[in-house]
């Protein structure tokens, strides 16, 4: 387009201006060349598919920055969400194993306490137990001497009661007699 | 004719071991006083005829004869009932129990040594306990005497346990 009207600048004009300052130079030489030139449609139609250009071009920019943002922010958030859950996690994770610990002290803290009472309780069981063994004990052999002699003449009465000849006897029975004798007689003349 | 009929204690009279309990005394008295009634009687029937004495019991002879008793003597016998009535109210009662039934010898040596040496007419009764093993017991009017084997084996029950401590080793 440029190109056509400045025929002997071919190069320069088939040239694309890549900055600003370049296409703001090359309007103002068109201008300078054919001031009627920028009233033109076809210098209007370029300046719009220029402007929808840059437009295009700035929207494109933007959209990239703002999808790097976004990744950028997403990747953040994630490293946020990730930092938070997991300290969350931890703090959770600690605090229920601090509360099993706790439980688990406290049921063997009870247990403990348990054995305890129960062997103290055993003890003292034991204890009675003995005791009342004892005293069982001592009332059978209480029981067993106090009706030894019963028990001895009995099995003596049962044994040899009839065959106990009284003339074998006498001498024993004179014996104790004479030993009470004074006293007998005493009695005897009251 | 005996002068032993006395209880005045000048001639003591005598029981012979045979006559052990008043049933036995009344039993003599009731005999001697039949005797005496029947001499008496023959006395006074025929008072020239030589008195015909009776057939006497061996409890009757033996204590007539302990006491040198004449019988035919109207106050001898009258004397021998006073004695044998004053026996029968206040002579002292010893008893004695035996485990088993004695025989008449034992009785009778049991009575004989009483009279001997505590009393010379104590009237003995026997009675029978199976409970005492052997030895007796004897109860004089105011105490009681226990020579039993049973009292034996009471005395001597905390040696019979220690023995049988010292056996089983408790």
């Amino acid at each position: 387009m440029f190109g056509k009207k400045n025929g002997g600048k071919k190069d320069d004009k088939n040239k694309k201006p890549q900055t600003k300052e370049e296409l703001a130079e090359s309007y103002e030489k068109m201008m300078q060349d054919d001031v009627y030139h920028i009233f033109g449609k076809e210098f209007h139609e370029e300046l719009r598919n220029k402007a929808r250009l840059d437009f295009q071009k700035v929207i494109n920019e933007n959209a990239m920055f703002l999808q790097q943002d976004l990744r950028l922010t997403t990747s953040e958030i994630n490293e946020y969400l990730k930092k938070e859950v997991s300290g969350k996690l931890q703090e959770e994770f600690a605090a229920y194993q601090q509360s099993i610990r706790d439980v688990q002290s406290a049921a063997v803290e009870s247990i403990n306490k348990t054995v305890i009472e129960a062997q103290q309780q055993q003890a003292a069981l034991n204890e009675q137990i003995k005791k009342e063994v004892d005293a069982q004990k001592a009332q059978i052999i209480a029981h067993f001497e106090e009706n030894m002699a019963e028990i001895v003449s009995h099995y003596v009465v049962k044994t040899v009661g009839q065959q106990i000849d009284l003339k074998d006897q006498l001498p024993f029975i004179i014996r104790e007699m004479e030993a009470q004798k004074e006293d007998m007689k005493r009695d005897m003349y009251l | 004719m005996s002068k032993a009929v006395h209880l005045n204690n000048e001639v003591q009279f005598l029981l012979p071991p045979s006559l052990l309990g008043r049933p036995d005394v009344s039993r003599l008295l009731r005999e001697v006083e039949a005797v005496d009634y029947e001499l008496e009687t023959q006395a006074i029937r025929e008072p020239n005829k030589p008195l015909a004495i009776p057939n006497m019991s061996k409890a009757l002879v033996e204590t007539a004869q302990v006491n040198k008793v004449d019988v035919a003597d109207i106050n001898s016998r009258k004397q021998l009932i006073a004695q044998l009535r004053a026996i029968k109210e206040k002579a002292p009662v010893i008893h004695i129990t035996f485990a088993v039934d004695p025989d008449p010898a034992i009785s009778a040596y049991m009575a004989a040594w009483i009279r001997q040496n505590l009393h010379p007419t104590a009237l003995v009764t026997v009675g029978l306990q199976p409970r005492i093993v052997g030895g007796c017991v004897v109860r004089t009017p105011d105490h009681i005497y226990d020579f039993s084997l049973r009292k034996q084996f009471l005395d001597q029950k905390q040696q019979l346990v220690a023995e049988i401590k010292a056996v089983v080793g408790a």
